[in-house]
């Protein structure tokens, strides 16, 4: 069974006068391992997949399963568990705690993961190049820097399933290119890792492309040009 | 839509989304205002009834009486004053008879015997004119041909207090039978007092009946003890008071003729003074009520405001007004201040209205005036107005003062990074990161959790002087029960009618009756203590002196300096007496006190006495001397009242019945009826404090549900980001809990150090004026200690549980998506 699964799932937005589908009977399935790019423009049900996926969020139609879960079963603790421990999220605002520094950032991810492994957060914190960032505060960052952070947090937690929501958005070329070099490696190490992107570049790492329009799936399947190299993208 | 129609739109959605945080701000400035000016409106009370009490029954200008205790006459002293009232200058004269008695009574909790007054009331013209007795219920009595039953109105207070009903029989000595025909009471008995000066609303009985009646029970046939005139001109009383004072010396030589202004009269000063001390007492607790809760309403005003700045600054950037962009949050401010003053009328009418019924039933005055004081509202009014106002418009201010770009930049979650918050932020903390993350908040925004606290800690500070209050009192009455009573059994203190000497058959009566195991004779009498202060100026107290032996096996009092008088012209006073006179063990007063002259006539006589040392009794007039001080004041070998051990085994109501029965016995009473009358005095003090206590838990549960509230709007996307993470809402919770629970720690020990100084102001200051007669323990009790504290923790702790609403209805994708 894949890891995750999404069938006939629609998201519908009901805001009294207007209706919005945001997803349109979408069934896709990912596997341990796999590095997906979701592409589509804006407001076309890229965040509000991940969201789904990332059990944040209940569709209007269909079902999602996570591992064998299917959360329209789940109850709140339930649904808790899984973000607990099987998704980890790096969100597009970042959403880091003001109160806590950067490598506490990171921390909170091994805490509530219950991570016990020997990778500490300062590890993770090197990892995306911010080992001499560990004790500044998010407001002591620039963008890119907490765009970083808030990837170290995600990596921290281990968990098999990584959602990024423009994860490269805020990040210069160079810095951009070491942040992908670390998603496709959680890949390699089973992670099913599923980034969200406009960037039509960045497609060209994946192992499969989703790209989406109006709430659907248009295509899904191989980068066009074949799977390029990290080190082989420009933009 | 227009430019204007947006911004309309705009403020009614910001009214919308805020209502419920605006009208809890609303309602914790409307206690703040209301108490205030509920407890304020009590003096204004207090005086408008007194004025009109007395002016309804009509009380006296003067009394008239001997000091010596001599009768007089009945219409001599009318006929002495007779070219007064011709000339006009006096308008009406009364006699009366009022004499100590003891009244038997059945009660709803069984017989009471109490100490009292007889009151002979002159009827023969119909009814009295002076000092007039206003009926509560019932009427004289009818006392038909032939009856041979007579009738009483008996005190208000002492009856309803007791449960006496109507219609019901009392006993006065020598086995006489009266009807209760009606409660009632004269202006100078609206608060019952005895010697000691306490008021006795429970425990000392006042009995009114005809004059001719008194007389005839009290064998006193055409004897008066007191004439009560009233004058043509009571504003200037001096003048006629010398006169009159000649005037009677002259006529009544070796009576030692007093004569007692109605400002002079106890119950009248203790009405006035006690409605400006007490008034003391409130405006103390309101300031500090209303403090709380501006402070707190403005720093949550300023709170609701500064979530809004970014948006100042993303109107600034794009060039809107700047009237526009303050308008939002100052109409906000508003709404606020509007419904704040509506409230805060509906609360300050319901302490009124609280206020009116422990004041009415502590206070029995024959007319209550209690309308709502709108000039007592209107100044706190304006304030609570003004606070949410000036709270939305300095956040306003200083968001349009500053670039736009800083503004945008300052979001509600944006740290500060002046002053402590650097330092404090980076304090290392031991646990995982989201048990750190509670403290972190705290310490990351020093200056708004110190404005929280501080708001918090204000309320609880007043709920501990509160707590503070009540152990004090509880410590005073123990003090005084403990210093009063015999371990082994009670002891009955019984008083002559007149002095007996030690060697009389009464004693030898009591001595042998059964169930009494010791009897200790006593001479007890009243007097002043004077001494003069640092500038010179006179400090006098009043007295109440028991001559006693110290080496008596029944009873002696403890000592807390000093050492037990052994000479004559040594005195034992108590604390308190030593600290209203400033003075020590080893020091000298003039002590004011009674003599019988080698003629046999009674008088006093002022002398210097040491103070030997000092008791911890808290009652001030508790003073004691030898017995060899007797031969100086002429009453050696006498004494006026007998102290009775009684066996355990003895029953106490049929000994205090049958010594009651004994002729030549004034009053029979158990030891420590004093410390009872100090209970009643201070219990219409506790009621009102019930109601303080109350209100200030409210006050902290509302803050602290506030500032949760807020929190939890501030943290929604924090919250959302964790939830994100896969941690349940409950540990969300217990997060939030213990961040508040951390505040309300905080809170409570500065509220302990505010409670604490609040409470020393009131008791050695409102206290001190207000019953001066009590000298108060102050004490802070281990229970309140640890009550202010697990209160402060737990009120405030739990106020996030009353905003679970918020997490568990969270949409945490539209919280995650919300820009900083």
């Amino acid at each position: 069974m894949a890891l995750i699964e999404l069938s006939n799932i629609s998201k519908i937005y009901d805001t009294g006068s207007v209706t919005v589908k945001a997803l349109d009977k979408v069934t896709l399935s990912i596997e341990e391992g796999e590095f997906v790019v979701v592409l589509g423009p804006s407001g076309c049900g890229k965040t509000t997949m991940l969201n789904l996926i990332g059990a944040l969020d209940t569709p209007s139609r269909g079902t999602v399963t996570i591992g064998g879960f299917d959360l329209s079963t789940g109850n709140r603790s339930s649904l808790s568990r899984i973000r607990r421990n099987t998704v980890s999220f790096v969100f597009q605002s970042f959403n880091l705690f003001p109160g806590l520094t950067a490598e506490e950032n990171v921390q909170f991810g091994l805490d509530v993961s219950g991570n016990k492994s020997e990778y500490t957060a300062a590890n993770v914190l090197a990892d995306v190049g911010l080992e001499n960032r560990s004790t500044h505060f998010p407001h002591e960052l620039s963008g890119g820097e907490q765009q970083r952070v808030a990837i170290a947090r995600a990596l921290a937690t281990s968990n098999p399933i990584l959602l990024a929501d423009e994860p490269t958005g805020e990040l210069d070329f160079e810095t951009g290119k070491q942040i992908l070099k670390l998603l496709v490696s959680q890949a390699n190490m089973n992670r099913a890792v599923l980034v969200v992107s406009h960037n039509r570049e960045i497609a060209q790492i994946a192992d499969r492309v989703i790209q989406l329009s109006s709430g659907q799936i248009i295509s899904d399947g191989p980068p066009i040009d074949g799977k390029k190299d990290v080190d082989s993208l420009r933009w | 839509m227009s430019y204007r129609a947006l911004w309309v739109k705009w403020i009614l959605r910001d009214l919308r989304s805020r209502w419920i945080q605006v009208i809890l701000i609303s309602f914790v400035i409307a206690i703040g205002t209301g108490t205030y000016s509920g407890l304020s409106s009590t003096t204004s009370w207090r005086l408008k009834s007194n004025d009109a009490s007395f002016s309804k029954t009509n009380m006296h200008d003067f009394k008239v009486y001997s000091q010596t205790g001599n009768l007089f006459q009945e219409g001599k002293i009318r006929e002495v004053l007779a070219p007064l009232v011709k000339n006009g200058l006096i308008t009406g004269i009364e006699e009366r008879l009022s004499l100590p008695t003891q009244i038997k009574a059945e009660g709803i909790n069984g017989a009471i015997i109490a100490p009292g007054l007889l009151v002979g009331i002159d009827k023969s013209k119909g009814a009295s004119q002076i000092d007039k007795l206003h009926l509560t219920e019932g009427d004289w009595g009818s006392y038909d041909t032939g009856s041979k039953i007579d009738y009483a109105v008996l005190d208000h207070t002492f009856a309803e207090t007791n449960g006496i009903p109507n219609s019901s029989i009392i006993e006065l000595p020598g086995n006489k039978k009266i009807k209760v025909s009606g409660t009632g009471l004269t202006p100078q008995h609206f608060i019952p007092i005895n010697d000691s000066g306490l008021g006795f609303g429970g425990v000392f009985a006042i009995v009114y009946m005809p004059l001719e009646k008194v007389q005839h029970i009290r064998n006193q046939e055409g004897k008066t003890s007191e004439s009560l005139i009233t004058i043509s001109d009571p504003e200037n009383p001096e003048n006629l008071k010398t006169e009159l004072k000649l005037l009677l010396q002259q006529s009544f030589p070796n009576y030692g003729i007093g004569i007692e202004g109605k400002k002079e009269d106890r119950v009248y000063k203790l009405l006035y003074e006690g409605a400006d001390a007490d008034q003391k007492f409130y405006h103390v607790i309101g300031i500090a009520i209303l403090l709380g809760a501006v402070f707190a309403a403005f720093n949550l005003t300023v709170r609701v405001v500064q979530s809004q700045r970014r948006e100042i600054g993303i109107g600034m950037a794009m060039g809107a007004s700047l009237l526009g962009l303050a308008a939002r949050p100052i109409i906000l401010g508003i709404n606020i201040s509007i419904l704040g003053t509506i409230f805060g009328i509906f609360v300050g009418k319901l302490i009124n209205g609280a206020m009116r019924n422990v004041l009415m039933q502590e206070l029995p005055l024959p007319i209550w005036l209690t309308p709502f004081e709108p000039k007592y509202f209107l100044w706190v009014g304006i304030g609570g107005f003004l606070a949410p106002i000036i709270a939305t418009l300095v956040p306003v201010i200083f968001g349009l003062n500053i670039q736009p770009v800083e503004a945008i930049r300052t979001g509600h979650l944006a740290p500060i990074r002046k002053g402590l918050s650097p330092l404090l932020s980076r304090l290392p903390l031991p646990g995982n990161t989201f048990w750190q993350m509670p403290f972190r908040n705290l310490l990351r925004t020093p200056r708004r959790t110190f404005l929280t606290m501080l708001g918090i800690a204000g309320v609880i500070g007043v709920m501990t002087s509160v707590l503070g209050m009540v152990d004090s009192f509880t410590l005073t009455l123990d003090k005084a029960t403990s210093e009063s009573s015999i371990k082994e059994s009670p002891r009955i203190e019984v008083v002559f009618n007149s002095f007996q000497p030690v060697d009389a058959a009464i004693f030898t009566y009591l001595k042998d009756k059964q169930g009494v195991s010791k009897i200790q004779p006593v001479i007890q009498f009243a007097g002043t203590a004077k001494n003069k202060k640092a500038n010179n100026s006179d400090i006098e107290i009043n007295l109440l002196t028991t001559i006693i032996d110290f080496q008596n096996t029944m009873w002696r009092p403890t000592l807390v300096s000093g050492k037990y008088p052994e000479e004559p012209n040594e005195i034992l006073i108590s604390s308190a007496a030593a600290k209203s006179l400033e003075v020590t063990s080893g020091d000298q007063v003039l002590v004011n006190h009674p003599i019988i002259t080698v003629q046999g006539s009674p008088g006093f006589l002022e002398t210097q006495f040491t103070i030997s040392g000092i008791h911890p009794h808290p009652f001030r007039a508790y003073s004691y001397m030898v017995p060899s001080q007797t031969k100086k004041s002429g009453m050696y070998g006498l004494a006026g009242g007998v102290w009775i051990q009684t066996d355990q085994s003895a029953d106490l109501d049929n000994i205090q019945t049958d010594l009651y029965s004994i002729a030549g016995v004034s009053s029979v009473r158990e030891s420590g009826i004093n410390d009872r009358a100090m209970k009643e005095e201070l219990k219409g003090q506790m009621d009102i404090l019930k109601i303080v206590q109350f209100i200030v838990l409210f006050l902290a549960l509302l803050i602290a549900f506030n500032t949760a509230s807020i929190n939890m709007d501030d943290r929604a996307r924090e919250h959302a980001t964790i939830m994100a993470f896969g941690l349940p809402v409950s540990k969300i919770m217990l997060m939030s809990i213990i961040e508040s629970a951390t505040l309300g720690l905080l809170a409570s020990i500065a509220g302990l150090g505010i409670g604490f100084l609040l409470l020393d102001y009131f008791i050695n200051t409102v206290f001190a004026s207000a019953l001066p007669e009590i000298g108060m323990y102050l004490a802070v009790s281990t229970a309140t200690y640890a009550t202010t504290i697990i209160l402060g923790v737990f009120a405030v702790g739990i106020a996030p549980i009353f905003a679970i609403r918020k997490l568990t209805k969270a949409d945490i994708p539209s919280s995650l998506r919300i820009l900083e």
